[in-house]
Formats: structure tokens, C-alpha cells, sequence
């Protein structure tokens, strides 16, 4: 038999005393629609569950009533046994918390037998992909400053505000109609931009356009960061492009 | 016309599988990204959010619809030569009235005298094609004023005040309505003359340095020579005359948005002074974007620019996710820690695009596995689509789980 125990916090953040009542429910197949695709969905065997105050409980009761003063909380342990599987398999509930005749709220326990075992990250491509593509990397200029011209390209230090340029070009032969290009993210840097949509509009062979964002570096930051600009074009898929920055300390 | 935003809640509302942390490198806004586990080193899980615009209006898109020739600015309305004239217009709370006596603007609570007693017999007045703004100016001594009717958002998230904005004092001249006009309502002119040109004053209200110097005309030139873009974030001033033949003579681009002179761009790369070829100028929008503009400098030679009124769309959609650790209440926030946001540039009614947003400040559990994803989806500009929530606030209110543009997810950050 293999137990499973999950530990669950049910808070009263209210002024007042709140009587909550706390039953587990199977999940259904559909809950499991996240699960990739080749992790086999079968059904292992649940001998019993139960919810209990006592964290060592082997077992517990199928509904708990608590009352709970106001501006507190408690910690309740879900204990789920099952049996040995014969081939791997899932079995889910959901917690749900009932108060004033209401379903206010619950989690979603998941027991695997064995444990999950996470698939391979994977490339999920487009079948209509948009074509156009950066010219070169990144680079920072200062504002005002004209961003076709990469000799103006300045280091992003902390404290900085500066204009970020993508060169966005089309490398095929025929004209994309309707372009438009936005910033989607920074990646995991501390970098703030200023949102803004780019209408290219017709982007021929070969031409450059060359799209700014405001940019600011606040704390002190370094590093390489993957950055993520997506371009859109008339009866193609969107596409994201990305592109590294960095950031640099400032010379003393 | 309704801005909504969605992100679709699960089924039960704590699972919702528009939040979806991952590791895959999806392609495309379009392709759904698989769910990853998470653990308190991991460093390259994106949180990918499914957003909808379920409504009756686009988003992030340029609203300015106009195209085509660009045209003269709009002659003042108002216009008096007459100490006896008793004139009184309002828009929204804000009244001008012009009396033998003195002419006064009056806002709810405040007002102020713009033309004292004696008065002085010669005032012109403009209200913004929108009625937010209004100019005046009488000839005692020339003070262009400017007001706003209402309160007036912008797109930066502050606020101008109703009431007074600002004034400053013209050259003295003898003027009529016809020397000053606005630009839809952006931008409130004076041509002063300055020989021998006339100068070009311009009032824009949406800017903080209000008053601002433009330029230069002919010194015959009525206001009919300067060319306003079809939604008004910009104006063109033709060549002077009187430098064609020295080969000095250019067209000039000024921003309403800015208050400052703009170099004319094609692909957002300035460009070069652009010279007259000709007789007969000319500046017309074909399309809303990078080398929609032409500009016909005479003789038949056109040059193609970007569009000043739309290459560029601020704002967009922000989309933000918090954690907090998980517990049976969706509205309870238990230590909410931010985990990144993203942007989407446009959404386009019944649309559908998943956002990356990027962890920026790591998974760190504090010892506890079990913790719930907050994602929200709101408009950059914050009023269109206000953000419903401030994780970070110094006491959070609970997660408005029943607004459609918030949802939910639980996950396991392992150890």
C-alpha cells in the first residue's frame, strides 16, 4: 500500500468566526487534460482517503467540520492509500471547502504511482510561421539617437534610460503585408519597458525596420537575459522572436 | 462597444487551465505550451497565460481611422470686436462668458477673470474638437489662456486637472480668429507675425511643457499653410520661401504629443532634411504605418514617410502573475510573492494568444510545495481595462477570482 499525504491550509480571513465544512471529491478525466500525453491515465486503485488534524493520522474522516476563529488559519492532512499499481497510473481529488451552504473554494491533490515523471521539454513549432526575423542582435542606444545606426549602441548599465532596438527585417522573397511588431517580455531581468506596438506594414525583401522601446534598468543587475519579441503578419502565424540582452556593471 | 479581456477559470475555479507553467519553447502566441513541474531551482520555466478579448472592441490597436490629405487647422469659433458683446458657451462644467464688464471662465468651485474691466473690446476663442480644451486670448495684451472642461486622463496614467492649465503672452499684433485654430484636439496655434516670417505658437495641452514655439511661415501665410495629420499628433510646416533659391528651405514635423520638432522618419530611421522640388506641396496619409505618409514636395516629386499619427501604438495588454501559497480560500493571500509579467501588443475582438511571462524573482517555496498561480490581464494605458489587483500593495485585498479578466491555478514547486 503506498500513502500519500498532502498538507492544506484552510484560512478565516475574516472579522468573524467561520464554520467550514471540508469533503474530498474525485477528480474527473477532463481534470487531467494537462498531463502530457504519453503518461497513461489509468486509474490506480484509492483503498480509502480521509482528512485529519493529525499530520502522523494514517487515516482520516471523509468530511471535517471545523470552526475557525476570526483572522486564523489551520493546517488539515489529506492521507490517500493506495494500492500497489500494476502499471503506472493517476488518481486526483479536489479539496473543497463549503461555508454558509457554499462552495467557496478547494486544491487539487494528484497522487502518482509512480511519481511523474516530467517529458522532455520540446520545441512547439507553428505550421504558418510569419518569416520575419532579426537582423542582428539587440543592441541599446540613447534616446533621441537614430537606431539604424549600431555604432551608437551603448552598454545597459543600472540607472540607465536608454532605447532597446531590434532590427526587424524579411529575409524571403516575398513582401509580408500588414506587420506589426511588440515587445513581449525581458526575460528574468529587472529591466522596465515602455509597452508599445510597431505597425510595420508592408515589409519587403530585404527591408529593415527598425522597432525602439524605451527601456530603464533599475537595481543593480547582471547578466544575460533571453528577451522575446513577437511579429505578427497578415495570413501567417505569429512568431516569437528571441534574442538575448545584457547587462553590464557601471564603471566606477 | 465593450473592452473585455478574459482569462478563463478552470473547472473547479482553482485549476484553470489558461495558466500554464512550462518549459517548452513554443514558436508561436498561437501554440499551447504542455505544464512542467516546477522545482525551487528551476530556471527555465516560463508561466504561459491564455488571454481572450471576448468583446466588442479591439485592443491595443490605433484608433485613428482617418486618412488621407493632411488639412489647415481649424479656425477659432469665437470671435469679437465689441466691449459691449455679452457671449456665454459651456462645455461640460467649465463656462466662458464675455460681458461690458469682463470676461471670466468659471469651473466647479473656481474661476478666474481673463479680461478685466475696462474690457478690451477684440477676444478670440476655440474649443478642442472634443470640447476638453479651450484657448482664449483678448488684445489688451495678448495672454493666450488655455483650459481644460474636465478632468482628462492620459495615456501615462496621470491626470489633468479641470480648470486652468496654463497661459502665456504673444507678441502683440492686430489679429483675427483666422490667426489662430486648433488641431482636432491636440493642439491650439497663434501665427504672430515676426518678420519677416510669421512664428508659430502652439498650445498643447496633453503635454507638460504647454507652450511651445513650432516655427516659421512666409510671412504671408495664414494658418491655412500648415498642414495637420489626420488625428492631429502632428503638423507639417511647409518650406520658407525665401530660402528655396539658397537651398536652405525644408519641411518641418512638429509633434502635438511631444511639443517639440520631430525629424521625419521612413522605417523609424530619421532621414535627412526633405528639401522642395517644386511648386505645389502637398502631405497626405495613405495608410496608417511605417511609409504611409507622402509628401508631395512640388513639381510631382513625392517622398514616402512613416505615419506620425500611428507607426507607433502605445500600450497594449499587461498580463501579471503573483503566487501565494495555496490554501482552500482562492481569495486568501498567504505571502504573495510576484512572479513576472508579460505584454501582449494587440488583441483583436474574439482573439486568442498565450502570453510567456517570464519568472523575474525565482521559486523559492519557503519550505511549503503547494502554492497557487494569480494571473490577471489588464490595458497598459489603466483605464480602459483597470488592473484588478495589486499583489504588492502593502495589505493586499483578496484576489477578485470572480472577475473574468482574473483566474487561478494550483501547482507543486518541489523541493
Amino acid at each position: 500500500m503506498t500513502t500519500h499525504r498532502f498538507t492544506v491550509n484552510v484560512p478565516n480571513p475574516t472579522a468573524q468566526s467561520a464554520s467550514v465544512q471540508l469533503r474530498l471529491e474525485p477528480a474527473t478525466r477532463q481534470d487531467f487534460d494537462w498531463l502530457p500525453r504519453e503518461f497513461p491515465k489509468a486509474d490506480i486503485e484509492v483503498i480509502d482517503t480521509g482528512l485529519a488534524l493529525d499530520p502522523c493520522a494514517e487515516e482520516g474522516k471523509p468530511i471535517l467540520k471545523l470552526k475557525l476563529e476570526p483572522f486564523t488559519s489551520i493546517d488539515i492532512h489529506v492521507v490517500v492509500n493506495t494500492a500497489p499499481p500494476k502499471k503506472p497510473g493517476v488518481a486526483g481529488f479536489h479539496l473543497v471547502d463549503r461555508r454558509k451552504g457554499k462552495d467557496v473554494g478547494g486544491v487539487f491533490l494528484v497522487c502518482m504511482d509512480p511519481p511523474f515523471v516530467e517529458p522532455v521539454s520540446q520545441t512547439v513549432s507553428t505550421p504558418n510561421p510569419c518569416p520575419a526575423t532579426l537582423a542582428r542582435d539587440l543592441y541599446a542606444i540613447l534616446p533621441g539617437d537614430d537606431p539604424s545606426k549600431p555604432s551608437n549602441a551603448k552598454p545597459i548599465q543600472p540607472g540607465e534610460n536608454l532605447e532597446l532596438v531590434a532590427q526587424i527585417t524579411n529575409p524571403t522573397g516575398k513582401s509580408l503585408k500588414d506587420t506589426q511588431v511588440y515587445l513581449e517580455h525581458l526575460g528574468a531581468s529587472n529591466v522596465e519597458f515602455m509597452p508599445r506596438t510597431w505597425n510595420i506594414g508592408t515589409l519587403g525583401k530585404g527591408d529593415v525596420f527598425y522597432a525602439t522601446w524605451p527601456i530603464r534598468t533599475t537595481a543593480w543587475q547582471t547578466g544575460s537575459f533571453e528577451t522575446s519579441i513577437v511579429v505578427v503578419s497578415q495570413d501567417l502565424d505569429p512568431v516569437r522572436l528571441n534574442c538575448k540582452i545584457s547587462l553590464m556593471l557601471r564603471n566606477r | 462597444m465593450s473592452a473585455q479581456l478574459r482569462i478563463q477559470d478552470g473547472t473547479p475555479v482553482w485549476v484553470s487551465n489558461s495558466i500554464v507553467p512550462s518549459k517548452d519553447t513554443v514558436v508561436s502566441p498561437w501554440g499551447s505550451p504542455r505544464l512542467a513541474a516546477v522545482n525551487v531551482n528551476s530556471t527555465d520555466v516560463f508561466v504561459y497565460v491564455k488571454v481572450e478579448n471576448p468583446g466588442t472592441e479591439d485592443i491595443g490597436l490605433c484608433d485613428c481611422v482617418n486618412v488621407g490629405p493632411w488639412s489647415p487647422p481649424v479656425t477659432f469659433q469665437g470671435f469679437v470686436d465689441d466691449a459691449n458683446a455679452t457671449v456665454t458657451e459651456r462645455k461640460a462644467a467649465l463656462t466662458l462668458t464675455l460681458s461690458p464688464r469682463e470676461d471670466t471662465v468659471f469651473w466647479p468651485g473656481y474661476g478666474t477673470i481673463v479680461n478685466q474691466s475696462p474690457v478690451s473690446p477684440r477676444r478670440a476663442w476655440g474649443w478642442s474638437a472634443d470640447g476638453r480644451f479651450l484657448a482664449y486670448i483678448n488684445a489688451r495684451d495678448s495672454t493666450f489662456w488655455a483650459f481644460a472642461t474636465q478632468d482628462v486622463g492620459l495615456p501615462n496614467g496621470t491626470t489633468i486637472r479641470q480648470g486652468l492649465l496654463g497661459f502665456v503672452q504673444l507678441p502683440t499684433f492686430q489679429w483675427t480668429n483666422a490667426d489662430f485654430g486648433w488641431a482636432g484636439s491636440r493642439a491650439a496655434f497663434a501665427l504672430v507675425p515676426n518678420a519677416p516670417d510669421r512664428q508659430l505658437y502652439a498650445l498643447c495641452p496633453l503635454v507638460p511643457r504647454l507652450f511651445s514655439l513650432f516655427g516659421f511661415l512666409d510671412g504671408a501665410s495664414i494658418l491655412a499653410s500648415v498642414f495637420v495629420s489626420p488625428c492631429a499628433s502632428a503638423i507639417a510646416l511647409p518650406p520658407l520661401s525665401r530660402l528655396i533659391s539658397g537651398g536652405r528651405a525644408t519641411f518641418n514635423l512638429f509633434s502635438t504629443l511631444a511639443g517639440t520638432a520631430i525629424p521625419f522618419r521612413q522605417n523609424n530611421a530619421p532621414i535627412p532634411d526633405i528639401a522642395p522640388t517644386g511648386t505645389g506641396f502637398s502631405i497626405t496619409t495613405q495608410t496608417h504605418g511605417a511609409m504611409g505618409v507622402v509628401v508631395g514636395t512640388g513639381g510631382g516629386t513625392t517622398v514616402l514617410v512613416d505615419d506620425p499619427d500611428c507607426t507607433f501604438v502605445g500600450g497594449g495588454i499587461r498580463v501579471s502573475i503573483d503566487r501565494v501559497k495555496a490554501s482552500t480560500l482562492p481569495t486568501a493571500n498567504l505571502g504573495v510573492a510576484h512572479v513576472g509579467d508579460a505584454v501582449i501588443g494587440t488583441l483583436r475582438q474574439n482573439e486568442t494568444g498565450w502570453v510567456q511571462v517570464p519568472n523575474q524573482n525565482g521559486w523559492a517555496n519557503q519550505s511549503e510545495r503547494h502554492w497557487c498561480l494569480l494571473a490577471q490581464a489588464y490595458t497598459v494605458d489603466g483605464t480602459t481595462i483597470p488592473r484588478p489587483w495589486n499583489g504588492q500593495a502593502t495589505n493586499p485585498p483578496p484576489f477578485p477570482i470572480a472577475n473574468e479578466n482574473c483566474a487561478q491555478r494550483n501547482i507543486e514547486i518541489l523541493p
